[in-house]
Order: C-alpha cells, then sequence, then structure tokens
C-alpha cells in the first residue's frame, strides 16, 4: 500500500528534493576528489602541442539554453590558448554564440591582448553546414568584415589566413542541434576534409555518447563533453574554476537520481509481489 | 579522383544504384514485405483513443527546418504529417500540427489542406490547424507544453527532429496523461522518448515511416535498397574484423583510399 | 511545369556539389564555391522571412484575441525593444547586455536546467527492472551515472574506468550502428529529392 503511494508520487516533491540536494552543494561544497580522465587529457595536450603564435579557429555554437554547461568548457579552452600564447579567430554559428564570443575574448583583451593582432571575432556566419563548408575553404566567402564592422583585410591577423588549411587547431563548443552548426557538421565538412588540421570538440554530455566513435576513429583529435571535462581541463590548467565549483552539485544531482531509482524499483518489486 | 575518397565513392555509388535499381522494380510492380514497427502502428491506435475521448491530436516534427537542421529527416516528417493529418480528418478527430520553423510551417500548412481535401473534408480544414511557434527550442518546448496542457491533448505524437527539448515536451504530455509516441534521428534523445513515451520510433524508423503510410512504390524501393546497402556495410565490417584480427591489413588500406 | 524547373535546379547543384567532392574538377570547385557563399546570404534572408512569420502570427493572436493573446502582446513588445536596442545603440552596450545576461541567459539556462527536473521524475518511473533489457539499460546507467562524477571516484576508485569503459566499447558499437544505418537512409532521403522523385516540398500533392 506504502510502496503504491510511492510509485504515484506527485512529481514536484521529486523536484523539490532535486533542488535541495543541487543547491545545498553549491552554497557549501563537499570537497569531492576529482580525477582527469584521459579524453580531457588527451584534447588537453593538443593545446599543448600547439607552439606560440598556433592559429586558432574557435566557433562558440551555443545558446543561452547550454551556456551553462559549455560556457565554462571554452573559458577553459580560451584560458589554456592565453597561457600558450594562441591566436584566436572566434565564430559563431549560434545568433546568440556572439555574445558568448565577446565575453569569452574578453579574457584576452583583460590580459592585454591586442585585438586584431592576438584575436578576432568574426561573428556570426548563417548558413549551417553549408556556411561550415564555406567558411572553411575560404573565410572571405563568409566573412567580409569583424563584428565591429572592420573590413577583414585591414585586421593584421587575417593577411595569413585565407580557410582553415591556414588554422593550426579548429575547435566548436557545441550545443547541438538546438544550434545550427552541430559537432558532426565539424567532423562532416572539416576533420574529414582538411585531415591535418587537429579538430577538438566541447559538447553537453548527452551528446557525448554519440560522439565518442569521431574520437575513436580519431576523426577528432579531443572531446570534451559537459561540466566534468571542463573541470578536469580547470585543474590541468592548474586554475579551478566555476566548473570545479559545480561538480559537487553534479555529484549530487546525480545520487538522487540515483535514489530515486533505487526506490522506483523497490516499490515496483513491491507492488508487483503483493499483485501475485 | 581526390585520394581518400575513392573507395567512399565506390560505396555510394554501390548503396545509391541499390535504391534506384529497387524503386525502379517497385515501379514496375514488384511487392516488397515490411517487417511490422509497434510505434508505427501505435499511431492509429492513439488516434483511435483521441476518438473515443473527443480529444485532439498533436503531432509536431521538431525543430528542424528543410535547408539546414536535420533536413532530411524534416523531410521523412511531411509524409508522416500527410497520414496523420488524413487519419484524424477522415475520423473527424480535431487535430493539432505545430512546427519550429518557417520554411516547414509553410509546407506543413499545404501538405494538412491537401489531407483534409483528399478525405473530402476541406471545409473542417482551418489555419489555425498548423501553428508555428518559435525557431527557439525553449520557446518552441514550453509552448507545447501549454497547447498539450490547456488543449487536453489525448494523443501526443513527436516524431521528426529534436534536441534537448524532447525531455520537456515528452514529459509535459505524460504528466497530463497522453498517450504518447516519440522518435527522432538525433540517437542522444532516444533515451528521453523511450523513458516518457508509450512508443518510441528508433532512429532511422523516423525516416522509413513514409514506407510503411502510403503505397508509394519510391518509398518502398528505396527503403529495400538501403537494406541493401546496410548488408553491404556489415560484410564489410565483419569482413574487416576478420581480416584485422588476422593482421590483414588490405581492406584498411583499400577503405583509405 | 512549375515542379520542373526547382528539380532541375536541385539536380544540378547536387551533381556540381557531388562532382566537386569526388573528383579533381576546377570548373566544379569554382561552381560550387559560389554556390556555398550564397547559402549564408540566403539563410540570412530565411531569418527575415522567419521574423515576418512570427509577426504575423502574433499580430493574428492579438487582432483575433485567441486563448493566451497577451503573450503574444509580451512577444512583439521584447522582440521590438531588443531589435531597436541592438540596431541604435549595438550589442555591446550595456542595456543590450543587460537584456541578454539577465532575461536571455537566464530564461534559456532555466528553460534547460528544467531537464534535470523532468529527468529525476521519468528515471524514477522509467528505470524499472521490468525485464532482462531493461535491467541492461538500468545497470549501466546507473554505472556511466555515477562513474562521471567525483561522488563515483569517492564510491570506488574504478568506477570512472568503468563509466568509460560502457562508453568506449558497447555505447560506441551501438551508436556506430545508428549512424551507420541513419546515414544509409539521408543518403536515400537526398537521392529522392535530388532526382526528384520526392517533391513535397514544392506542394506537389502525391
Amino acid at each position: 500500500m506504502w510502496w503504491e503511494k510511492v510509485l504515484k508520487v506527485d512529481p514536484r516533491i521529486i523536484y523539490l528534493v532535486m533542488i535541495l540536494c543541487i543547491a545545498i552543494p553549491l552554497i557549501k561544497p563537499l570537497g569531492l576528489p576529482l580525477s582527469i580522465v584521459e579524453t580531457t587529457k588527451q584534447a588537453f595536450e593538443v593545446v599543448e602541442a600547439l607552439q606560440p603564435g598556433s592559429k586558432v579557429l574557435m566557433s562558440f555554437d551555443y545558446s543561452p539554453g547550454g551556456a551553462a554547461e559549455l560556457d565554462p568548457i571554452a573559458r577553459a579552452l580560451v584560458m589554456h590558448f592565453l597561457q600558450k600564447n594562441l591566436r584566436v579567430y572566434a565564430v559563431t554559428s549560434v545568433a546568440e554564440g556572439t555574445m558568448y564570443a565577446q565575453k569569452n575574448m574578453a579574457i584576452y583583451a583583460d590580459a592585454g591582448k591586442i585585438y586584431g593582432e592576438d584575436f578576432v571575432v568574426l561573428g556570426y556566419f548563417a548558413g549551417g553546414e553549408n556556411a561550415v563548408a564555406a567558411l572553411s575553404e575560404n573565410l572571405r566567402s563568409v566573412f567580409k568584415s569583424d563584428i565591429h564592422g572592420s573590413p577583414i583585410d585591414q585586421i593584421d591577423m587575417m593577411q595569413e589566413v585565407k580557410s582553415v588549411r591556414d588554422m593550426d587547431l579548429v575547435v566548436s563548443v557545441n550545443v547541438g542541434p538546438g544550434g545550427a552548426a552541430t559537432a558532426d557538421v565539424w567532423v562532416r565538412q572539416v576533420a574529414v576534409v582538411y585531415r591535418d588540421v587537429p579538430v577538438i570538440l566541447g559538447m553537453t554530455a548527452v551528446m557525448t555518447p554519440n560522439c565518442m566513435p569521431y574520437l575513436q576513429s580519431k576523426q577528432i583529435k579531443g572531446l570534451l563533453g559537459g561540466l566534468r571535462p571542463a573541470a578536469e581541463y580547470e585543474l590541468l590548467l592548474q586554475q579551478p574554476g566555476p566548473a570545479v565549483a559545480m561538480m559537487d552539485a553534479q555529484s549530487a544531482a546525480h545520487l538522487t537520481i540515483l535514489i530515486f531509482i533505487v526506490l522506483g524499483n523497490i516499490a515496483y518489486f513491491a507492488t508487483k509481489s503483493k499483485d501475485k | 579522383m581526390v585520394q581518400g575518397r575513392i573507395s567512399l565513392f565506390v560505396m555510394g555509388l554501390l548503396i545509391c544504384g541499390s535504391i534506384l535499381l529497387h524503386i525502379q522494380k517497385a515501379r514496375k510492380g514488384e511487392e516488397y514485405q515490411l517487417r511490422p514497427i509497434p510505434a508505427l502502428d501505435a499511431i492509429d491506435e492513439a488516434i483511435g483513443r483521441a476518438v473515443e475521448m473527443g480529444k485532439p491530436v498533436h503531432y509536431t516534427p521538431g525543430v528542424g527546418n528543410l535547408t539546414t537542421r536535420g533536413a532530411p529527416t524534416m523531410f521523412a516528417t511531411l509524409d508522416i504529417l500527410a497520414h496523420i493529418a488524413e487519419k484524424c480528418a477522415s475520423m473527424d478527430v480535431d487535430f493539432i500540427a505545430t512546427t519550429g520553423s518557417g520554411d516547414v510551417q509553410t509546407v506543413s500548412e499545404e501538405i494538412v489542406r491537401n489531407a483534409y481535401a483528399r478525405v473530402g473534408k476541406s471545409d473542417a480544414y482551418s489555419i489555425d490547424k498548423v501553428r508555428y511557434l518559435s525557431t527557439d527550442q525553449w520557446a518552441y518546448a514550453s509552448e507545447i507544453a501549454d497547447i498539450v496542457k490547456r488543449e487536453n491533448v489525448q494523443a501526443n505524437l513527436m516524431i521528426g527532429y529534436f534536441a534537448a527539448e524532447s525531455i520537456v515536451i515528452a514529459e509535459s504530455g505524460r504528466l497530463s496523461g497522453a498517450i504518447q509516441i516519440g522518435g527522432t534521428t538525433n540517437a542522444y534523445q532516444l533515451p528521453f522518448f523511450v523513458a516518457s513515451c508509450d512508443y518510441a520510433l528508433i532512429a532511422q524508423e523516423v525516416l522509413a515511416a513514409a514506407s510503411y503510410f502510403s503505397d508509394d512504390p519510391v518509398a518502398k524501393g528505396s527503403l529495400v535498397g538501403e537494406d541493401y546497402g546496410k548488408a553491404l556495410c556489415l560484410i564489410t565490417i565483419v569482413l574487416g574484423v576478420i581480416l584485422s584480427t588476422l593482421g590483414i591489413d588490405f581492406l584498411n588500406q583499400l577503405i583509405k583510399k | 511545369m512549375k515542379d520542373v524547373i526547382p528539380v532541375l535546379v536541385t539536380y544540378f547543384i547536387g551533381a556540381v556539389m557531388m562532382i566537386e567532392f569526388f573528383f579533381v574538377a576546377p570548373w566544379a570547385i569554382s561552381v560550387s564555391a559560389s554556390i556555398r557563399s550564397w547559402t549564408p546570404v540566403i539563410t540570412a534572408f530565411a531569418v527575415i522571412v522567419g521574423t515576418v512569420n512570427l509577426v504575423l502570427v502574433h499580430g493574428k493572436n492579438i487582432s483575433r484575441k485567441t486563448v493566451g493573446w497577451y503573450r503574444s502582446i509580451v512577444l512583439l513588445a521584447s522582440f521590438l525593444v531588443t531589435a531597436v536596442l541592438g540596431l541604435t545603440v549595438g550589442q555591446g552596450a550595456s542595456s543590450y547586455m543587460f537584456i541578454f545576461d539577465n532575461i536571455l541567459n537566464t530564461v534559456g539556462s532555466t528553460m534547460f536546467a528544467l531537464c534535470a527536473f523532468y529527468i529525476g521524475s521519468s528515471a524514477f518511473r522509467a528505470f524499472q527492472a521490468r525485464n532482462l533489457q531493461a535491467t541492461v539499460l538500468l545497470v549501466s546507467g546507473v554505472l556511466v551515472m555515477i562513474g562521471r562524477v567525483p561522488i563515483g571516484e569517492y564510491i570506488s576508485k574504478h568506477m570512472p574506468n568503468i563509466a568509460q569503459w560502457i562508453m568506449d566499447v558497447p555505447n560506441t558499437a551501438g551508436q556506430r550502428a545508428m549512424m551507420i544505418a541513419m546515414g544509409i537512409g539521408f543518403v536515400s532521403q537526398c537521392l529522392r529529392i535530388l532526382v526528384g522523385y520526392n517533391r513535397k516540398h514544392l506542394g506537389a500533392v502525391e
């Protein structure tokens, strides 16, 4: 009887328990240890191997919905690029992505880097997969000016760049189908076509299983899926930040769901045996 | 030819050839038997349930469009929409279709209007039957959640191109008591449909739907042709595994050409 | 006749793109580069079409006072304010950033966060060991969920490796199979569109 009530519990009670379990570790962190997994080290080493002055095409393909999970990944990567003195060409296939591109590239500006020499924000490109194919072949076919309206040929760091072939790394931090150019678009149009240019993908945790085949077949050289790799990346940089701070809350959330699953199963078997 | 794409070209030719060959065979009258897909059969059951309860049927093809986002999947959903609209029109049950992009909206309006006309119910068609919500996935999902609750939808059919909003739509529908059938080609959204829906179409079953709903020989023939293509891939994989295990690199090198 | 020209254009463009991908043909490279450069322009116009559509739909809701018409007023007002601000003071201005940071960002994140609660309630109900397949799903889901967070390591140092093995081996195998099947399905869809068998998008009644 009691277990039947458990099975039919009002979902709002579940929501309330979840809110509490997520909020409490955010206010009072537990400090659980975090190890670094191979996939994160792989992505880290790709960036680490680049020489100062190398060129990175970074696409901030996420909107406000995915920002909570993806912005820490983007931020960690930009911090690493800054440490390595890399030159960043920021683009986005999502209209709201320009805001995240500008926010994250402000890290470069705050560190004294010069716009147009060390970093440039080219802005939003419409057209999804076709536009990724077009800009990979010839950046100028998609961008005539940067986000501030300066003609592209007047920007110093654009002089030596024509296509993705001139880049040393391509990164897409991607929200998936909610955006325009999904993660597999970058695999199809960049990783497969320009095999000499390494590609790193950042994505939400839910997309990671889908993109593991690309990493295993070495079509992409790095994959950062979700908040945990962002936290691990911050630890590798020795600059713990927002991702590390959120890991305890994520642990609590997962544990809460596990408890719900166990309760649900106990209730199911209890009511099943009672029916028999 | 471009280096590294020769094997891809050959595989592509073989697969496309198989598809075109079986389309021609189907057009000449060859009959093909398709295995039943429970989720597709359940669509008629869901519509029947809505007729009994006197409540509306809701169908949404997701946030894709016909040009960039999930275009092949969205084309497949047009056939599903035609079938569902025709079924609802013939059974006199209220039908609501919601879309997440302008081009899908335009085509969907035409399809639903034609579906109603085909069963002689042109008078029953109104412009409110196909509603454009938003291209933003969250605005789209919250609007659908509201429609399902407000209009007391009995059958909630979500088959198409979905992203993270799938769980919001599916759970909202479940909480309001609707019978739900979900399906998407985005494999990582499938678990949410499997968890929240009564029936789920898994990946390629969404693309196969047209073959089930129509007597169009093109659709049936292409499905058979695809199966031969899959068989070719399967043979290649098995051969590759055996040869690689034996230390023979021949097939690996051939595929890289 | 009205279908013939679009089908011919589709066929020509598809053929050129495929020739450019598979063959070394300079003429195909330059033609397809031109075609690709049109796409951002066409898609940008589609944004305008979508915007006009949105204004028309919600304008109609307001004029007809359909259910929830007041929400259409809120939508159109928000749209107007954001558009005017963006066009006049620019995206970098504090007023525009205020709207982005405090409204758009917050609302978008909130909606995404709802997924966590919905997943919690569906996990409670759906992850039941009803049969062998459901049990395998349940066990693998639990192992991956726990192995991917620090508490998993706290429980056992092998948890992250177990979770990674599930992701690397059975998951990747299943994903690859689905990718291959869907890839062939997409090829079939696109082939039917390119050769003109599928013309629903042109309004053809089949």
